[in-house]
């Protein structure tokens, strides 16, 4: 067997190992149980309050398409917190380092498994997705925009936090790093439209992995633009996730059994 | 753990709150007319209607009157909603993707074109208009007030939101908790 082959097929080992272990535990699946709670709540408030259903169906849509990528990314940094540290914190890691698999595959099997958990959420997203989008004709690229943008912005921010989580010594540290890492990402959606057009709203956006989420479905859904419009944000993203990957390679060859404070 | 959760629901509770937030909040703009100025534009002054949801189109002509070129000039569309009690300018961010129309030069007495796709998202009574004006200058150039109606549109429960929003909770939990303690019961037992 040659090192690409085996490469491949100790990743998938243990992502494989890594999905299972955690859809077969309460504390993986709950976040797919969480994440389908809010998504209801959030399509029948717009479908039935009477105010937010005067706006555009497709307005909703675009609500409906961000909100699952952010809960894929919520679940993605809790789970990713937990990817090395937790394995620390629970004795586990040096079972794990003498496994006959290297740091390389080991890392995107991690990786790749949490990146599978946001496939779950995406999954679980279809039904709303096409509920709220029913009649424009917006529901297939919705979907499609969804999962593209969303799994590469998922599986950037997942390396950023599997290698922060090589790195530190307490899992509940990475958690709280990675969803202060969130935050940020997540904050020029809270910033005015004025702010937003502003210089400072500008460099926000440009380097907000999730700003060029929402900026690239709104364009898609609400804007009806297509995949040339696109390409920066598509650009962007794919940066992000060479820089975290390449980020989570180097942290990946510093870790250790103590972990660093 | 527990802390987890607790940070987790804190967080998603503000993520849902700042999703729930209405794209068209409006701001003030105010815009300064000048009767000196070389530019004159021009829009059809039939009032505009239509459904929300579907697309206007608002087409406008530029002309540089003077005897010498006009040089980086913007045109502009803006909406003011005038629906009673709601008088108000509105952001055009959700309403047109691409709001300023530029031109490197306009030579003396040319007419440039140019249009605005509208997309309607709010019903309500509007005063829409185009302005120009050159990048070195002060003093912009209004076109006539155009009335645009747009009629409301209640997305009320299309494709029927019910079963989806109480269904899928139900089938994942389901799906992935049975396996789960099916497992549990069979290996203790």
């Amino acid at each position: 067997m040659n090192a690409p082959t085996a490469f491949v097929e100790n990743a998938l080992r243990v992502g494989l190992k890594e999905s299972k272990e955690s859809l077969y535990a309460v504390r993986g699946s709950m976040w797919a149980v969480i994440s389908a709670i809010v998504l209801s709540l959030m399509s029948y408030l717009l479908l039935t309050d009477a105010e937010l259903s005067l706006l555009d169906q497709s307005e909703m849509l675009y609500i409906i398409a961000s909100l699952a990528v952010g809960l894929g990314l919520l679940v993605g940094g809790i789970l990713a917190g937990d990817s090395i540290a937790g394995e620390r914190e629970r004795g586990t890691l040096e079972g794990l380092l003498l496994a006959p698999v290297g740091r390389g595959p080991l890392m995107l099997g991690k990786i790749g498994a949490i990146v599978a958990a946001w496939l779950l959420v995406f999954a679980i997203s279809v039904p709303y997705v096409l509920v709220v989008g029913s009649g424009t004709g917006l529901s297939g690229p919705a979907l499609l925009y969804t999962f593209l943008l969303g799994t590469l912005c998922v599986a950037g921010f997942t390396s950023l936090t599997v290698g922060i989580s090589c790195l530190a010594s307490s899992g509940r540290n990475v958690t709280l790093a990675a969803l202060a890492i969130f935050i940020g990402m997540a904050a020029p959606t809270l910033l005015g439209t004025v702010l937003q057009n502003s210089w400072f709203g500008t460099i926000y956006n440009a380097s907000s992995p999730f700003a060029q989420v929402r900026l690239s479905l709104d364009s898609v859904i609400v804007d009806r633009e297509g995949l040339a419009v696109q390409l920066p944000h598509l650009g962007a993203l794919v940066a992000f996730v060479v820089l975290a990957g390449a980020f989570a390679a180097i942290a990946a060859r510093r870790i250790s059994l103590e972990g660093s404070q | 753990m527990k802390r987890r959760i607790v940070i987790l629901v804190t967080l998603l509770a503000i993520m849902v709150a700042s999703f729930s937030v209405p794209a068209f909040a409006s701001q003030a703009s105010a815009t300064q007319m000048g009767s000196s100025t070389p530019l004159k534009i021009e829009t059809p002054t039939q009032p505009l209607s239509g459904t929300a949801g579907q697309y206007v189109n608002l087409p406008a002509t530029i002309t540089n009157t003077s005897d010498n070129p006009i040089k980086d000039v913007v045109a502009y569309v803006t909406l003011v909603e005038t629906t009673s009690g709601q008088q108000a300018p509105v952001d055009l961010e959700d309403w047109s993707a691409h709001r300023a129309v530029t031109f490197d030069s306009l030579a003396p007495g040319t007419t440039e074109n140019a249009s605005w796709d509208l997309r309607l998202i709010k019903g309500g009574e509007y005063v829409v208009y185009a302005a120009a004006i050159e990048k070195s200058s002060s003093q912009p150039s209004a076109g006539p007030e155009v009335t645009l109606s747009v009629t409301a549109q209640k997305n009320l429960n299309p494709g029927g939101v019910l079963p989806v929003a109480l269904g899928v909770p139900i089938l994942v939990g389901l799906a992935l908790f049975l396996p789960v303690f099916w497992r549990r019961r069979h290996f203790a037992a």
